[in-house]
């Protein structure tokens, strides 16, 4: 093997996050610590593994058979690895596995062969394989349509569970406990499943969930890494229970039959690499049932790889070359193999991180189907102190009790549990929750910390030489201050708004603290990432985010400084009292950043700088608020201070709807006041990141919104460098970006925001590192984040030669969006941030460019069928050239009335569908009758037939059709229909 | 009520107990994160003081049905913390088996200080009291061998066992595989059988009162040893043990085998060194020590690893048929 393809898993979504990049990243590390040359494809440029510095070719393009065979004949590789890039990776490498192209190449898959992957995924091989080993599974059938579901439901009873096959975290999976349920949530599965199959089980509800780690070589070395158990019992989806290593409540009978049928399926599949296998046990019997075998590294393997510090994907990596485990050593204790299994002395406790907050009016139920966009992690000598830490982790406030909570499994119930002063016995009947949990649970509270001890994968039996540490009230010290070092706060749990982009920006910092020779420390709580794989730093904490545990960590490592840009708010808001403790914070001051948020202040520099703003004014009451709107006119986009991920921000375009928002804004945030601003409507927006050193500015090419104003930039669609402003507005921006970084005091990274409208406005700039730091790094080159590391030490701009970089290629940034798992959201985007995460399009055009964004992002063109346009008044021009477009390309148009009319009107033949509000059959029947290609809805300004175009909106991504998400991106779509465009693939 | 464990270096560890009862002897770590049921009733545990480097312990309570020998085997158990159980079968609670029969539970010690201790400096002696008083000297095996002779099963072939502390399991494997067991005091000479078994148990291999009885049968009969009794087999044939630093105690050593490798239970503080006569067929990966061995030409195997498990994995069952296999043959 000299040449090895990798393939990731692509953009953040609910049910594959920055595990990936972990598990990529390390498998990238493991084949060229073997001399294999790497190749990787990736459409997620906010990752670790896209980084030139880690792979010898990196190929930021849409993982779809498409385009990874043409990375794969441009390269010719030996050989693939399909099992590191989450069901994306594997999905892709099955297809091209199936179809020939990897034979046709003489490409080999390496690791886990397509015969064993097919084993473990498909339903009906898998089943069959338990039978003849004797393994028990749940009782179950394999049905392809609805009647044979209610049918197999009356033969066993309700609750019925739904799991569709092929699919990503659950999607389109659920419980079904009526006919009715059965109907709705069985067609859903269906649709969803890629080979629209799902299967049915008995209801294991109220069995325990547990799940056991194997790894295992080709010569069938098969060890256990470690076992878990979930707290919640089945019935909520691993991915969404709170979880504890190791299993707490097994004796050693139970622990054994468990990991030896685990042993026995991993043989049995002829896995070689990683594998996670499910188990459902009833605590009454013992009876067991195995639930389900991914056969590949998974967020599981990675929150099993920082609970034991066994890095399983670098194992899988090393054995897909063919090592065996015995051959391969264990990297914390160096002395001794990885032939072993992991054993722990502490606890680890796992709680998901949920995006509820972000939607409204929808369901907080968690079930089957994955919701989480992420997690934390707390080690603690026992679960009391392991699950106090979890909570700390969270990042959340209190929670008040209420008895609801505990009725259901729901994102809150840990917390009501938590303090609900009711008896265990009470408890276990209303949760079935084990009771020894329970009794636990009654028992934490928080102990301060005496101590750190370290993550040695064989409780002290061995000496470990790694710097794996967590705090603990436990005796005696096992660290030593480092001296000479640097403290990087990492940004916790994945969630919306602040995900993997800060993970990417804060190994950078590590990375760039060792280069300048200084020793760096990480603090994070987030088990999915990079930056706390402790190869990354010169020593990991892995520890909440909190001012108590920094702290500690500050006092006992007397560190030069802590470096708080990079984490996001969750580091922002430890800056100030980490100076109160009189440790310093390097770079940016606290109170600088402080500055930049407060408005009178940043108005003020703004005006020192002569540089214009919307209008705008700030209130503490409804009346002061209606005052204000008054003065700078509707529409205005109002929201609460202090806020990341624009929560609780609304464009508001009437008295009437200011004063409900009002209501629920204040309710929000009550000691802060409410910001209103003039929005400009039909405006385009633009944005930058920068270096500042005090004296100098380096700039980050000038990003473009695609979508106008009104959008959180986080789920704005962008190219870089600007497609549509002029030179002088762009070297406006540049200039006012470098005005502003030179006068807040920036020392590192600032992100500033523009509108532009015939002239061009500030509309906000924070001195840290921002969501685009990494897209702007791999669209021009330009390392933005090592960089400004380097200048928070001290370093000068001049002095590091540091020059500014144009992009080769264009750049299109895309968000990726949940609203196909959070049910009952609407996807209809504004100010408030509801992306997981993004893709990046890069080609030597424009449209080029867009047309790969969309495909990575999972936009799928249909090469026939129709599409539904349903437009208001002002946006109607908009979409002529696009219908014409499509009209010609022999698509079928389907308009509402009004609509249908102007495109009359324009030559533009189109059939008429009734509004939903309208009778049957209309554009909701036609979008689930499956022939729609394309769904283009856009909502008047003054929110008309608002049911009505949120019940369109639900129906396209329900039935996965492309839905655009603006009229900017239907005008876009309709230039690259209408020109000729290569799709070639180049490596950055 | 506030205890102390003191080692015989004078390092102290503070704690609760359970009763004032003050005991001494050999403190040994076990990193097993399931089985203290199996481990606290293992006869090869006799006269140590046992530290579990898993710190919730008590969780699945006791149950006869996991327990090795007819009592808790140690002098005390060291703990980082011992909680309620909730298991269908562990009725009873640790803490009432533990004071019902003498042996004194420490709670709140930070086991892993206590167990990074005694990997660095080896293992030592230690008093659950106010001071170190060195343990008296015991004869281990005598205390938990079987005072007579029984006999078990009913199979065509009669197996001698030379208890030294035999486990329950151990006896279960046998039985399993059709054998009849005629079970002997540790200083009792087998007599009418057609194959050996040596045990496991307690101490060192050198102060085992059956090595010449071995000498003396051991050529003529299918042959087994686990633990102490593959110790007992070297030592019987010519060859020699040591003393390891720490010992191996836990349910996660990597071991080669002419199959591959395997995840074995551990529990010896001694191993073989030498064995004339004795092809190495077990190595531990972790430290390259002999894990087992069979003879060049005679039917005679020995383990020094826990094939019967109980705790740990069962990878290894395997050797009771191989057992079985020369038994029969």
């Amino acid at each position: 093997m000299n040449k090895v393809a990798v393939i990731g898993s692509g953009p953040i979504v609910i049910g594959q996050s920055a595990e990936f990049d972990y598990s990529g990243t390390q498998c990238l590390k493991a084949l060229r610590e073997e001399g294999v040359k790497t190749v990787l494809i990736n459409s997620n440029p906010a990752t670790i593994m896209t980084d030139p510095d880690m792979s010898d070719k990196v190929y930021i393009e849409p993982i779809t058979p498409y385009y990874v065979k043409k990375v794969l004949e441009k390269e010719m590789p030996d050989g693939l690895i399909a099992t590191m890039g989450g069901q994306t990776g594997l999905n892709v490498s099955l297809e091209l596995a199936e179809s020939g192209v990897l034979d046709e190449l003489g490409i080999k898959l390496l690791g886990t062969s397509v015969g064993a992957i097919r084993k473990a995924e498909d339903r009906e091989e898998f089943r069959e394989l338990m039978n003849e080993i004797h393994e028990p599974i749940p009782l179950s059938e394999t049905v392809t349509n609805v009647e044979n579901a209610v049918q197999f439901a009356k033969d066993t009873n309700y609750p019925v569970i739904v799991r569709p096959a092929y699919t990503l975290g659950g999607t389109g999976g659920g419980i079904a406990r009526n006919e009715e349920e059965l109907r709705a949530i069985a067609a859903n599965g269906i649709r969803a499943s890629r080979i629209n199959q799902v299967l049915l089980e008995e209801s294991l509800l109220g069995w325990g969930e547990f799940e056991y780690e194997v790894m295992r070589d080709a010569s069938n070395t098969t060890v256990i890494v470690c076992s878990m158990e979930n707290i919640d019992p089945m019935g909520v989806h691993t991915g969404e229970s709170v979880v504890v290593a190791p299993v707490q409540t097994l004796s050693d009978e139970d622990n054994q039959a468990l990991r030896n049928s685990a042993l026995k399926i991993i043989r049995a599949l002829g896995i070689e690499g990683g594998c996670n296998v499910q188990f459902a046990l009833n605590y009454e019997t013992g009876d067991y049932r195995v639930i389900e075998v991914n056969p590949r590294v998974s967020r599981s393997s990675a929150l099993a790889s920082k609970a034991t510090g066994y890095p399983i994907a670098r194992v899988a990596a090393k054995i897909a070359l063919g090592k065996r485990l015995h051959e391969i050593p264990n990297s914390i204790t160096q002395k001794t193999p990885a032939a072993f299994e992991p054993t722990l002395d502490y606890v680890i406790t796992k709680i998901p991180k949920w995006p509820f907050e972000k939607f409204k009016r929808i369901d907080r139920t968690i079930g089957t189907q994955m919701k989480s966009t992420g997690e934390v992690m707390a080690i603690g000598r026992t679960f009391e102190e392991s699950f106090s830490k979890a909570l700390a982790s969270l990042e959340m406030k209190p929670v008040e009790f209420d008895e609801e909570l505990l009725k259901f499994p729901n994102d809150m119930r840990i917390h009501a549990l938590f303090n609900s002063g009711k008896s265990v016995e009470e408890l276990h009947a209303l949760t079935g929750i084990n009771k020894w949990f329970l009794e636990k649970l009654a028992r934490v509270k928080s102990v301060p910390a005496k101590s750190f001890k370290i993550v040695d994968t064989c409780a002290a039996e061995f000496d470990a030489v790694t710097p794996y540490y967590y705090s603990t009230a436990d005796e005696e010290n096992e660290s030593e201050p480092l001296g000479n070092s640097v403290v990087v706060l990492g940004s916790g749990a994945n969630r919306i708004g602040q995900g993997v982009e800060f993970d990417y920006s804060c190994v950078h910092a590590a990375l760039a603290i060792r280069e300048q020779g200084l020793k760096s420390i990480m603090v994070n709580c987030n088990p999915e990432t990079v930056s706390t794989d402790y190869d990354v730093s010169d020593k990991l904490f892995f520890e909440p985010l909190t001012l108590e545990h920094v702290l500690n960590i500050c006092k006992h490592e007397q560190p030069r400084g802590v470096i708080v840009q990079f984490g996001g708010q969750t580091s922002l808001n430890l800056a100030k009292g980490i100076e109160d403790a009189g440790f310093k914070v390097l770079g940016t001051s606290s109170q600088a950043i402080d500055d930049a948020d407060d408005r009178e202040k940043f108005t003020q520099l703004l005006n020192r700088l002569d540089i214009p703003q919307p209008e705008y004014g700030t209130a503490f009451s409804a009346e002061e608020a209606l005052r204000v709107a008054k003065r700078i006119g509707y529409p205005v986009i109002v929201r609460p201070s202090y806020v990341i991920g624009g929560r609780a921000m609304q464009v508001v375009y009437s008295d009437e709807d200011l004063e409900e928002y009002m209501e629920e804004a204040v309710k929000v945030s009550p000691e802060h006041p409410v910001l209103v601003d003039r929005f400009l409507q039909g405006a385009k927006e633009a944005e930058v990141d920068a270096v500042c050193d005090g004296e100098d500015v380096i700039i980050g090419e000038v990003m473009e919104h695609i979508e106008l104003a009104g959008i959180h930039s986080g789920d704005s669609s962008c190219v870089l460098p600007p497609q549509t402003l002029s030179e002088k507005e762009v070297e406006t921006i540049r200039d006012y970006t470098r005005k502003i970084a030179l006068e807040s005091g920036t020392v590192g990274l600032i992100n500033v925001q523009f509108v532009i409208n015939n002239k061009v406005y500030v509309i906000e700039a924070n001195p840290r590192a921002s969501r685009t730091v990494p897209f702007v790094a791999k669209s021009t080159g330009l390392a933005l984040a090592k960089l400004a590391t380097k200048v928070i030490l001290g370093k000068k701009l001049k002095e590091l030669g540091a020059e500014e970089k144009k992009a080769e290629f264009v750049c299109v940034k895309r968000p990726v969006f949940p609203f196909l798992k959070i049910s009952g959201s609407d996807p209809l985007l504004g100010p408030e941030m509801k992306s997981t995460g993004e893709v990046m399009g890069r080609a030597d055009t424009y449209h080029a460019a867009f047309y790969k964004a969309l495909v990575a992002s999972g936009v799928e063109f249909p090469a026939q069928g129709s599409a539904i346009l349903s437009v208001c008044g002002e946006d109607k021009p908009l979409i002529v050239n696009f219908a014409r477009r499509l009209c010609n390309l022999g698509y079928k148009l389907f308009a509402t009335p009004g609509t249908h009319a102007f495109l009359g009107a324009e030559g533009v033949e189109s059939s008429v569908v009734e509004k939903v509000s309208d009778g049957n059959p209309n554009i909701v029947d036609l979008i689930r009758g499956g022939s729609v290609a394309f769904v283009v809805n856009s909502l008047s300004s003054a929110k008309q037939s608002f049911e009505d175009a949120f019940a369109i909106r639900r129906a396209a991504i329900e039935n996965s059709v492309f839905l655009a998400s603006s009229m900017q991106e239907v005008v876009v779509l309709g230039e690259m229909l209408n020109k000729p465009f290569s799709s070639e693939v180049a490596p950055l | 009520m506030a205890c102390k464990l003191v080692l015989q270096d004078s390092t102290e560890f503070v704690g609760d107990s359970t009763s004032n009862k003050e005991v001494s002897g050999e403190v040994v770590f076990n990193t097993s994160m399931t089985g203290y049921p199996e481990s606290l009733t293992d006869p090869s545990y006799r006269g140590q003081i046992l530290v579990a480097t898993q710190p919730e312990i008590g969780n699945y309570g006791f149950s006869e049905e996991w327990a090795q020998s007819s009592q808790i085997q140690v002098e005390a158990f060291v703990v980082r913390q011992v909680n309620a159980p909730s298991h269908r079968k562990g009725t009873r609670t640790l803490q009432q088996v533990l004071e019902d029969q003498g042996v004194p539970l420490i709670t709140g010690v930070d086991t892993r200080a206590l167990t990074r201790k005694l990997r660095a400096s080896g293992t030592m002696n230690g008093t659950v009291g106010d001071e170190y008083s060195p343990p008296p000297h015991r004869d281990l095996v005598k205390e938990v061998t079987t005072k007579k002779k029984y006999s078990l099963g009913a199979g065509r072939k009669t197996v001698a066992v030379i208890d030294c502390g035999v486990k329950l399991r151990i006896l279960q494997e046998l039985l399993k595989r059709g054998l009849s067991l005629d079970v002997y005091p540790a200083d009792e000479k087998p007599k009418n059988f057609d194959a050996l078994f040596v045990s496991n148990g307690p101490g060192d291999p050198k102060d085992a009162p059956c090595i010449s009885t071995v000498r003396d049968i051991y050529e003529g009969v299918p042959t087994l040893g686990i633990c102490l009794g593959h110790q007992i087999i070297a030592l019987a044939t010519g060859g020699d043990t040591y003393k390891l630093k720490f010992g191996h105690r836990g349910g996660n050593h990597g071991v080669m085998t002419p199959n591959g490798v395997v995840i074995t239970s551990q529990n010896h503080g001694y191993a073989v060194n030498s064995a004339p006569g004795f092809e190495l067929t077990h190595t531990n990966l972790m430290d390259q020590s002999n894990e087992g061995m069979k003879h060049s030409f005679l039917p005679v195997i020995g383990v020094q690893y826990h094939p019967e498990a109980s705790p740990g994995p069962h990878d290894s069952l395997t050797t009771f048929d191989e057992f079985a296999g020369l038994v029969n043959e």
